[in-house]
């Protein structure tokens, strides 16, 4: 089965946003591995498990917890603005309605994507075991209509 | 290549021969990009090859027919294939008369000598060894009917732009005493290296004749474009203008929509809003999210359900987005996805609201209220500092 030991969520977030490619073992990328892609080369003991650590992907990532914090700091107070406006009877003009919602929301992807790195610009590779391969595990953009066996 | 090189140079330098912008200024109008690309008829007779020159909407009207008054009819035809009256004989025509011209073509009242296309021609140029050679002699043309005297007149004009550069060398280099060039006099160059096309008209009444002589040594002006089909042109650009733009908002909606979708052999940056789906869940929690996201933010719309807009309408419209907000992406989610009448209607419907929701607070700000300028007192709230 797969070991699950070392990978984090950062870890998942980076394979779902394409960080991890397919490599052959000569090298040459194949294609941009998926979820469900990796899942079935890792099961079939094609590929190695990933050894990249946490911090080296949030190395990559351009978006640290000061400037994340800042972002969400300043909508959490816009939030708290509106609320004790309400609070107070005073009127909230549409305009930050709208805001609010987008502050709302806002709130809400930070918190569901505080472990995902942001623009990472270079893709981890991941090199295919020398062996024998099924005529449908070697495709690739560049062979996709003529499938070559190794 | 080095003789190339040397025919653009001379020509470059060179002031006998019609410039660039001789054909330039002639040509008023540009070219317009939806229209059709010049092309070049060929074909062979048996009075020998001729070739028609480039075609194209602005510069069309190179055979200029019309029926004088004066000009015999003739109803007799022997081999006329449509039964529409031609009054000549097929071979009489060596080359297609365009469709558009009547087929009452009774003589040729002036032809302008072709000028060269200024954009490039798309086919492959003949080599200059061929383009030399082309010159065919009355002689060798059958005997036309007999109640018709044959005129054959030499037209000059340039196939393209490369016999240009050609015969200008040629003219050049041999010293011959009238370019082919010369817009002048397009008809005196009768060289036979040069290229030649042979018209076969019938002779007509004698005042045709001479004003088509004259009109053979002098250029008319270059018709000007058919100001419908310039409208028309625009038209379709500004149709696919708008396509375009269209297509440009809504090509990411659509991506949004089919966010789980990638391809087998993916390669490249994987889209932003792209999400797969788990493998083994029943329920997706990411589907339980997005409809969580859904009702908070329609619910922050409902907030100003009660408050007093300046006109009927607009609170009104205020109403109608918010619940469009809450309701319609809801059709949007995985299992309605299926069916056909969320792109065109619900897509459109929605960014009517996302819109309305934006646009209508900003023209709300015109007249606030007077305790929307009041500022919160934080220090209100800790009475005690």
């Amino acid at each position: 089965m797969i070991d699950h030991t070392g990978w984090t969520r950062t870890h998942g977030f980076f394979l779902i946003m394409g960080g991890f490619v397919l490599h052959d073992s000569d090298g040459q990328f194949l294609r941009t591995l998926t979820i469900n892609d990796f899942e079935d080369l890792q099961l079939k003991q094609k590929i190695d498990w990933p050894t990249i650590t946490e911090k080296e992907i949030k190395d990559r990532s351009k978006a640290d917890v000061f400037s994340k914090s800042l972002v969400v700091l300043q909508t959490t107070w816009f939030i708290v603005q509106c609320i004790s406006r309400m609070a107070l009877r005073l009127t909230i003009t549409e305009l930050e309605v709208i805001t609010l919602a987008f502050a709302v929301l806002n709130g809400l992807t930070y918190w569901l994507w505080w472990h995902k790195p942001s623009d990472v610009r270079c893709t981890v590779p991941i090199y295919l075991k020398p062996g024998d391969l099924g005529p449908g595990e070697y495709w690739s953009c560049h062979n996709s209509s003529s499938p070559s066996p190794n | 290549m080095l003789h190339n090189q040397l025919v653009v140079h001379r020509r470059s330098t060179s002031t006998s021969g019609p410039s660039r912008r001789w054909y330039r200024d002639r040509i008023s109008s540009p070219v317009h990009p939806f229209h059709s690309p010049p092309s070049i008829s060929t074909g062979t007779t048996s009075t020998g090859s001729f070739v028609l020159p480039p075609v194209s909407p602005f510069q069309a009207p190179i055979y200029h027919f019309h029926l004088p008054p004066s000009a015999p009819r003739r109803t007799t035809s022997t081999s006329s294939s449509s039964p529409s009256a031609s009054p000549f004989p097929a071979p009489i025509h060596p080359f297609p008369v365009p469709p558009s011209i009547s087929t009452r073509t009774a003589s040729i009242r002036s032809f302008v000598s072709a000028p060269a296309s200024p954009f490039p021609v798309p086919f492959e140029p003949p080599s200059p060894t061929s383009t030399r050679t082309v010159s065919t002699r009355p002689s060798a043309s059958p005997s036309p009917p007999s109640s018709y005297d044959e005129t054959v007149t030499y037209l000059h004009y340039p196939k393209s732009s490369s016999d240009i550069f050609q015969s200008h060398l040629s003219s050049t280099q041999s010293n011959a005493g009238s370019s082919i060039l010369s817009s002048q006099s397009p008809a005196q160059g009768s060289d036979d290296d040069d290229a030649v096309t042979v018209m076969h008209y019938p002779r007509t009444s004698r005042r045709t004749r001479r004003r088509s002589t004259r009109s053979l040594t002098q250029v008319p002006p270059l018709p000007q474009p058919n100001e419908k089909e310039r409208q028309k042109s625009t038209f379709m650009s500004v149709l696919m203008a708008f396509w375009n733009a269209l297509r440009t908002i809504f090509t990411p909606v659509v991506s949004m929509v089919n966010q789980d979708r990638l391809p087998h052999d993916y390669r490249g940056r994987v889209p932003t809003f792209y999400s797969p789906h788990p493998k083994k869940t029943v329920i997706d929690p990411a589907i339980l999210t997005v409809i969580g996201v859904i009702i908070i933010f329609g619910l922050v719309h409902f907030i100003p359900w009660f408050a007093t807009f300046p006109t009927y309408k607009q609170k009104l419209l205020w109403r109608m987005s918010a619940v469009l907000i809450l309701t319609l992406p809801i059709f949007i989610t995985e299992w309605l996805q299926m069916l056909v009448v969320i792109v065109p209607i619900v897509l459109p419907l929605y960014a009517f609201a996302r819109l309305t929701l934006i646009i209508l607070p900003i023209m709300l700000l015109r007249n606030l209220p007077h305790s929307a300028l009041i500022e919160l007192k934080w220090s209100e709230f800790f009475p005690h500092i």
